[in-house]
């Protein structure tokens, strides 16, 4: 009796250790796209035009149209039949791991890495985030469709070489920005004036001959390395040197650059030397290279003339604002947008693309900050003026209060109260 | 002869609880008339009045100086009223309607939690004062219990910490409650006032009562 009162203890406490260890081993594996790695396109079919643009090669079994294809173009031979043998093997891989999550809707939300299930079909209905150095899976049981206009951000280190989306058949949305390696296990449609950061693999055809269709295959994501600190390249987004600028529309604002006058915080503004801090060295600003502030890590040096900011006002009342650092100034660090009084913190490098989205609608400033990595100093990289636009279509306050209905109610009650009460001194 | 006896079981039940809905009955018609009371005056802020206007003229030039470097000959030459915007929930200013002698807090924000506190800001649209279309809301049954009463060129007048600005009404309309065309954004500076309708509808109202002013001076 006491032997088995022990053995359904250790039984139990195994049973319960399984239990909590199980969602552990959950977190998503590199999948492995093998000899698939290097293909932006690869399908059974695939039609594309001259506007097609890859960064990397494209793999058909039947080619319809000729893209712009800086790797190799691949149609029906080994090393395409190859290829998208280990792309389908990468897709039962991504497809069949356990998912740490469950959900049904895609849109709005910021992700961190991990296994996401959808047992239904996914339309992404406004911008999302991935957060997090690690690998992201999407398991879509239906058809993954992106709505136009959408963006996928990284932040914080994830990468979109770590990104896998698995869906039936998948449709990317007209100017949107899609992160990761799609496979499909039929088709996939791309849309026009959208950009990828990742690769389009479909075991059927691949359409992408809509205008201005681009797709940058990442490279390989840097060493498995699990502590995040030391991570060499935090957002593979803007590197956006084969695409020159991911917006097609003709930007009406030639880059204002970040102009040393205008600039109304006490902050020392035109960067010669009267800087009212208290560093007592004038020979600090001439060079705004980052060695001899150790005293003041936090001191806003004020940048050369190459640092520039430029934003824009979407339609939907989102902005984008774009920033480039001097020159002289490189390296990963953390960028501060204050927008209207709000600081938003984004990881990046010399070069950014951020859209910032329910920013307040009104005339504001949006100032631009860099703190670079590798000394924490701050880098006051310019600021502008933007006027957003009041919603076009919002929907009408609802402006009744309950207070009427229960007056109502209170009313009904008490008359229903009172006749009964009538009647039982009636009765007796 | 048992359905009967249901009957009067039941009816019996009812009697034995007639007090306790009589004096529910009470509690409500009490505590609704409690709120509409007290959400029927909310205490207009005190508004820091602009010290800042030696900011504004300081910036004032500088983003004529920004759109000028951005080479855009467009008026973007908006003064910057509000360097830091509000969050929801905080007070915006104050609301004066001198037609009917009120004056009414502004929260930025047109949830439940604001509107019971004053006129909601509508957030998806510029903060009066600016130049473009800014949303205010009220309950119906509340704050704007007496809206019906204003009329064309009743002037409306919102104070806040970039200053006093002065609307006189244009036009009142009366729209269905999923009417888009009401919160756009227009060229000039609008103040759009938007409550239910009818008045003393009971439920949620299918309309919404709408006063379209235009800015005639700001201090």
């Amino acid at each position: 009796m006491k032997n088995y009162r022990s053995k359904s203890f250790f039984l139990i406490m195994f049973l319960s250790f399984t239990l909590f260890t199980l969602p552990v081993s959950a977190i998503g594996v590199d999948p492995g796209l093998g000899s698939a790695s290097q293909y932006g396109i690869l399908g059974a079919t695939t039609t594309v035009t001259e506007s097609t643009s890859i960064v990397g090669s494209l793999g058909s079994g039947g080619s319809t149209g000729t893209a712009t294809v800086t790797g190799s173009t691949d149609i029906a031979n080994a090393a395409y039949n190859a290829a998208f043998t280990d792309f389908q093997g990468a897709m039962s891989h991504a497809d069949s791991q356990l998912a740490e999550y469950t959900r049904s809707t895609l849109g709005g939300d910021t992700l961190t890495p991990g296994v996401y299930n959808f047992n239904n079909a996914v339309t992404m209905g406004s911008s999302i985030t991935l957060q997090g150095d690690g690998i992201f899976i999407f398991q879509i049981g239906g058809e993954l469709s992106t709505a136009a206009s959408t963006q996928i951000q990284l932040q914080d280190g994830a990468q979109a070489c770590n990104v896998y989306w698995v869906a039936d058949v998948a449709t990317i949305g007209a100017s949107s920005t899609f992160v990761g390696t799609l496979m499909s296990k039929s088709a996939i449609t791309v849309g026009a004036d959208s950009i990828t950061y990742g690769r389009m693999l479909a075991q059927t055809a691949v359409t992408a001959d809509a205008a201005n269709t681009q797709i940058i295959v990442p490279p390989a994501c840097a060493t498995p390395d699990p502590d995040p600190t030391p991570d060499p390249e935090p957002t593979p987004e803007p590197d956006p040197e084969p695409t020159p600028d991911p917006d097609p529309t003709p930007d009406p604002e030639p880059t204002p650059e970040p102009e040393p006058t205008p600039d109304p915080d006490p902050t020392p503004s035109p960067g010669v030397t009267p800087t009212p801090t208290p560093t007592p060295s004038p020979g600090v600003t001439p060079t705004p290279t980052p060695s001899p502030t150790d005293d003041q890590p936090t001191a806003p040096v004020t940048n050369e003339n190459t640092a520039s900011v430029n934003v824009e006002v979407n339609p939907d009342g989102s902005i984008t604002i774009h920033a480039t650092l001097s020159d002289d100034t490189k390296g990963a660090g953390t960028w501060i947008f204050d927008i209207g009084g709000k600081m938003y913190e984004v990881r990046g490098t010399e070069e950014i693309t951020y859209t910032a989205e329910g920013v307040p609608a009104g005339t504001y400033r949006v100032n631009v900050q860099f703190i670079a990595d590798n000394n924490g100093e701050k880098i006051e990289v310019g600021s502008t003026t933007i006027s957003v636009p009041t919603v076009t279509g919002g929907q009408l306050p609802d402006t009744a209060t309950p207070w009427y209905n229960l007056l109502l109610g209170g009313t009904f009650l008490s008359l229903i109260g009172s006749a009964f009460l009538l009647r039982r001194r009636v009765y007796e | 002869m048992n359905k009967n006896s249901f009957l009067t079981r039941t009816l019996k039940i009812a009697q034995r609880l007639s007090p306790g809905f009589l004096i529910l009955g009470i509690c409500l018609i009490s505590w609704a008339s409690y709120q509409i009371y007290a959400q029927s005056d909310p205490v207009p802020v005190s508004i820091e009045q602009p010290q800042e206007q030696p900011d504004l003229i300081a910036l004032a030039p500088e983003s004529v100086d920004t759109a000028n470097a951005t080479g855009d000959p467009e008026p973007e030459t908006d003064e910057i009223l509000y360097p830091v915007r509000p969050t929801v929930g905080e007070n915006v200013g104050n609301l004066t309607l001198p037609a009917i002698n009120e004056v009414l807090p502004i929260i930025h924000g047109t949830d439940e939690d604001e509107l019971s506190r004053g006129i909601g800001h509508f957030a998806g649209s510029v903060l009066p004062g600016e130049n473009d279309n800014a949303v205010l809301s009220g309950h119906r049954d509340t704050v704007f219990r007496e809206l019906g009463q204003l009329e064309i060129t009743d002037q409306l007048i919102v104070e806040t910490s970039a200053g006093k600005f002065t609307y006189e009404i244009r036009e009142i309309k009366i729209v269905p409650s999923d009417d888009k065309s009401i919160i756009t954004p227009t060229t000039s500076a609008v103040l759009t006032v938007t409550t239910c309708y009818p008045f003393d509808f009971i439920g949620s109202s299918p309309d919404r009562y709408i006063l379209i002013a235009d800015l005639v001076s700001s201090e």
